[in-house]
């Protein structure tokens, strides 16, 4: 294998995740978080790659050692979130699953090898699978939605470091933040914390207006929950 | 006012202020020891007696914390009922959150309370709530809202109306929360 077999892999890498990306987050893509994800998936998929190409080369305690550092940061804050009840736990299994099925292989030979990528492969898509259909998931898409979201409410008004309650129920729990903007999805009610810098970007808004416009515009995107507040809601009425 | 009230009608006043009409200069533990009442059922009830001047406390510095000595003092108690009342007909007023940019909050999203009000910054003054007024503040809207009845808000939190209101006019006077007109 050669130097432009490498680089082919890696831009094939490259396309085929920026692609994953594009869907995923419906057209919104945020260079800044792109380029963060980007490295973390090379530093994750690079070397069981390699090992995959050059098994002879293959160290297991090494092997083991990287990957406890750079996966046990991201599994365990995702396992903290699955306990207290921030984000539901098919999510965490089928990344978990998924990225460990494909991570063990190089411990076994073909054909068994052949069959745990595969497996791996269809948690790891069930998984982008469930952040396309929950798009706030995604701290490009959600980005991309705070800003539009500030657009048309009440500006220069008070802020307040508490979380505004929205009453809208959710099907499953989850929760998600970017710079400024933390989402906890529960069962009854959205909690929306925003930070003073990101209220001060945009505009200084109406917390009440902009928290709820935020929430509505994710009801409206994935589809299976609107479909459940519409049903609640009638029944209300 | 509504405090004392509820504390005079409580099972075990009368025995606790025999007590110390009696044993004056007793903390509360040794109180609770000789009556057989929870400590925290007669702290409460002596605490709230001296609010009031009918019980005065003293202090008494040891090893570990400072011991609180009460000796019945006695004396009068008027029930302003128009005060009462008016209280209670602040059941319907709409609030929120006043914005006041000194005000920070300590809040606990899992538990969904609000565990203590900020005022001036860390280095300011502190107020601590308890899980009942933590999950009342909690649920008030925020700034430039259209605000929600502190009756609704009480019902929620699991709070009697009238502390709901007493809690609600005292963060007014700390500029957290507004009554709106």
């Amino acid at each position: 294998m050669n130097l432009m077999t490498i680089l082919l892999g890696l831009l094939f890498m490259l396309v085929f995740y920026f692609g994953i990306h594009l869907i995923v987050n419906r057209g919104k893509i945020k260079f800044n978080y792109l380029i963060i994800t980007v490295l973390y998936s090379f530093m994750v998929g690079v070397p069981v790659a390699y090992f995959s190409y050059f098994p002879e080369k293959f160290n297991p305690i090494l092997y083991i050692i990287y990957y406890a550092v750079v996966l046990l940061p991201l599994f365990s804050l995702e396992f903290y979130n699955c306990i207290r009840g921030r984000q539901s736990w098919v999510r965490f299994l089928m990344n978990f699953v998924g990225v460990m099925l494909i991570l063990v292989s190089p411990f076994v030979e073909i054909p068994e090898k052949l069959y745990m990528i595969g497996a791996g492969l269809v948690f790891v898509t069930g998984f982008f699978i469930y952040l396309f259909r929950y798009p706030h998931l995604n701290p490009m898409w959600l980005e991309d939605a705070a800003y539009k979201a500030g657009r048309n409410v009440e500006k220069n008004c008070g802020y307040s470091s508490k979380p505004v309650i929205v009453s809208v129920p959710s099907r499953i729990t989850s929760s998600s933040s970017i710079r400024g903007l933390y989402l906890l999805f529960k069962k009854k009610h959205a909690i929306v914390k925003i930070s003073k810098d990101l209220h001060d970007k945009l505009g200084r808004p109406n917390m009440e207006q902009y928290t709820t416009e935020l929430v509505k515009m994710i009801k409206e995107k994935t589809k299976v929950e609107k479909q459940i507040s519409d049903t609640i809601s009638k029944q209300g009425e | 006012m509504i405090d004392l009230i509820r504390v005079l009608g409580s099972e075990h006043v009368f025995g606790i202020i025999v007590y110390i009409k009696d044993n004056p200069d007793q903390n509360a533990s040794v109180i609770a020891n000789n009556l057989n009442i929870h400590p925290v059922t007669v702290q409460r009830v002596l605490e709230t007696l001296a609010k009031y001047g009918f019980v005065r406390v003293a202090e008494k510095k040891g090893i570990g914390r400072p011991s609180r000595n009460f000796t019945y003092l006695g004396g009068k108690f008027t029930v302003d009922l128009d005060k009462l009342f008016s209280d209670y007909s602040l059941r319907e007023k709409l609030i929120r959150e006043s914005g006041n940019p000194d005000i920070s909050f300590s809040f606990d999203v899992d538990k969904e309370i609000v565990n203590a009000v900020l005022i001036g910054g860390k280095k300011g003054e502190k107020i601590k709530l308890d899980s009942r007024t933590g999950r009342f503040l909690w649920m008030v809207p925020p700034p430039d809202s259209k605000g929600e009845t502190i009756e609704n808000i009480s019902r929620v939190a699991g709070i009697p109306i009238i502390d709901a209101i007493r809690f609600c006019l005292e963060m007014q006077e700390f500029g957290v929360l507004e009554v709106m007109s």
